[in-house]
């Protein structure tokens, strides 16, 4: 029983669940997104370019990941798709991990791809005006897109067990997206508490409630280290970055081994 | 001789909004090696959910169910066999072509001629001029005749049918009778359900009679026969009946039941009067025991 003939097939479901049409239309956003924001930074294009479209490919490809997530599980079991699929020789977890095997592949492809189309717009608006500090898009950039990779696969494994514990499409959507909002965001509101605690009443016990969260959720506003690259500068990468990665692959892998065993116990009547 | 399928005291209860409902009620029996099994019972019987447990949709049951040996909560045991739902969900985007090609990769068949081969599957359900077309694009008819060929494209020693004759027009019927009856001829086994009482009779050998998740009995065509062998209905044809009792098929057509010795002597008394026998068939059949073991079972 190997793996490959349930990751062919799950490439083929992704392939055909409208990824490539939601590829291309993609890079037209990020193109005309780009360039109209590019004009409106006359001593930095190149940054602005660059900054804004990294924060295009951090918001726009989780939206595609969830998409996905909704053609190649939820109506898989909405559809009762799952009565041909499940009942093949294979045990459930293959099923449940080369789906999750073949959106992430792909979906790091299509990175990948908006990243090349990214430093070839970066190149080109930068090439008009020199600037002091102009963007790194060599290592650093890789690096950042690394992180960016990461940070997709803790919003996919916590979409994948969604999709398999929730018996609605639409709550994938609204569910991770929510994740994905409140993990990017509480650090940077337990970072502003800290340094002015006039802002709300109580703060104290608001920054504890906050602080709870750092346990419970990864700290995915942790993982977007594009300052490197911004600016060219090593210093920006975070001292502890090595720690980011681990605990953005731990929490990837308890959440993708909690999907397993909730699709193991999932009941079909 | 080896058993395909094992089921030894399964039960299975399903709570539902503080409704408890026991779907399956200790249920035992076996199927042999290229045997062909029918389990009849009306709509809610069970029979479903007898299949989702032997498949493992449904992994959270009592007792022990086995295929060819192996337990049924492991994958493995699912090696060989292969099953069609009720109204089978086929990926609409995919063509008949490339549904058939995934199940020989899903069950790690290599084949040097797996596209012919497929064709050839495609061809026996008579859809293979739509070979390359989008499922979505297909008639439910022709979608059932694809699940078909996508269960029978692996050559299953088990083959797992829940109602296969439903939703096919007569010509796909005697399709699908025919291509089980070959698949039976080569050693192949049948699980099969149904509640149409007619199908279960022109295919299984066997039958298990399933009411409110309890099997009521499991008989074969011959223990069928044996039981009333001495009752035959006669349909024949003339002006009048003959004693004014019998039931009017259509004008000038009519039917009685008869006990064997009084046959001899009715058929002396058509041809007296001038008229035409047209059939003479045993008074047994799936349906009177069907409806006779209810009524046997109904609390008085």
């Amino acid at each position: 029983m190997s793996f490959p003939s349930d990751f062919r097939a799950a490439c083929r479901l992704t392939l055909s669940a409208r990824f490539l049409p939601l590829s291309l239309w993609l890079c037209i956003a990020l193109v005309t997104i780009v360039l109209i924001t590019a004009q409106f930074s006359a001593r930095q294009p190149a940054t602005v370019t660059l900054d804004l479209g990294l924060t295009v490919l951090r918001l726009a490809l989780p939206v595609v990941a969830v998409l996905l997530l909704q053609e190649l599980l939820s109506r898989e079991f909405d559809r009762k798709l799952f009565l041909i699929s499940l009942t093949y020789p294979r045990p459930r977890c293959r099923f449940l991990l080369a789906r999750f095997t073949a959106i992430f592949g792909l979906l790091l492809i299509l990175l990948v791809a908006l990243a090349a189309l990214l430093s070839g717009l970066t190149t080109f608006i930068g090439s008009s005006y020199t600037q002091s500090t102009p963007p790194d898009l060599g290592l650093p950039y890789l690096v950042t897109l690394g992180f960016i990779a990461l940070d997709l696969l803790v919003v996919l494994a916590i979409g994948t067990l969604i999709a398999v514990t929730t018996t609605t499409p639409s709550f994938v959507l609204i569910g991770t997206l929510g994740f994905m909002l409140v993990a990017r965001s509480y650090s940077a509101i337990v970072a502003l508490l800290t340094r002015d605690s006039t802002l709300v009443g109580n703060a104290d016990g608001y920054q504890s409630s906050l602080s709870l969260l750092g346990y419970l959720l990864p700290d995915l506003a942790a993982l977007d280290v594009r300052m490197i690259s911004l600016y060219g500068q090593w210093q920006f990468l975070p001292e502890d970055w090595a720690l980011r990665v681990v605990s953005a692959l731990a929490y990837a892998a308890a959440l993708l081994g909690l999907s397993v065993w909730a699709l193991n116990r999932k009941k079909f009547a | 001789m080896t058993s395909a399928l094992e089921f030894h005291s399964v039960s299975k209860t399903f709570h539902s909004r503080g409704k408890t409902v026991q779907a399956l009620r200790g249920v035992s029996f076996d199927v042999t090696e290229g045997e062909v099994f029918g389990f009849v019972g009306p709509n809610g019987a069970g029979k479903s959910t007898t299949i989702k447990v032997m498949l493992d949709v449904i992994n959270d049951y009592e007792g022990e169910v086995r295929l060819y040996g192996v337990s049924a909560r492991e994958a493995a045991s699912r090696r060989g066999v292969a099953y069609v739902p009720e109204s089978p969900a086929l990926y609409e985007q995919f063509t008949p072509l490339e549904i058939l090609r995934m199940a020989l990769d899903m069950y790690d068949i290599r084949r040097a001629d797996a596209e012919a081969w497929c064709m050839q599957w495609l061809e026996r359900f008579s859809v293979a001029q739509n070979a390359k077309r989008r499922i979505r694009e297909l008639s439910k008819g022709n979608v059932q005749r694809v699940a078909l060929a996508h269960a029978l494209v692996v050559e299953p020693r088990l083959l797992v049918l829940d109602e296969p004759l439903s939703g096919l027009d007569p010509v796909g019927r005697k399709d699908v009778v025919d291509i089980l009856a070959d698949y039976k001829r080569d050693g192949g086994a049948i699980f099969f359900t149904s509640h149409v009482l007619h199908d279960v009779e022109r295919i299984a050998d066997r039958f298990g009679f399933i009411h409110q998740g309890e099997l009521l009995t499991t008989r074969s065509p011959r223990d069928l026969v044996s039981e009333r062998a001495d009752r035959f209905i006669i349909r024949y044809q003339a002006n009048a009946p003959l004693d004014g009792e019998h039931a009017a098929i259509r004008d000038g057509e009519y039917e009685q039941e008869l006990d064997e010795p009084a046959l001899p002597a009715f058929l002396s008394r058509l041809q007296t009067a001038g008229g035409r026998l047209v059939t003479v068939k045993p008074a047994v059949s799936l349906e009177t025991v069907f409806f006779k073991i209810l009524e046997e079972r109904r609390p008085a």
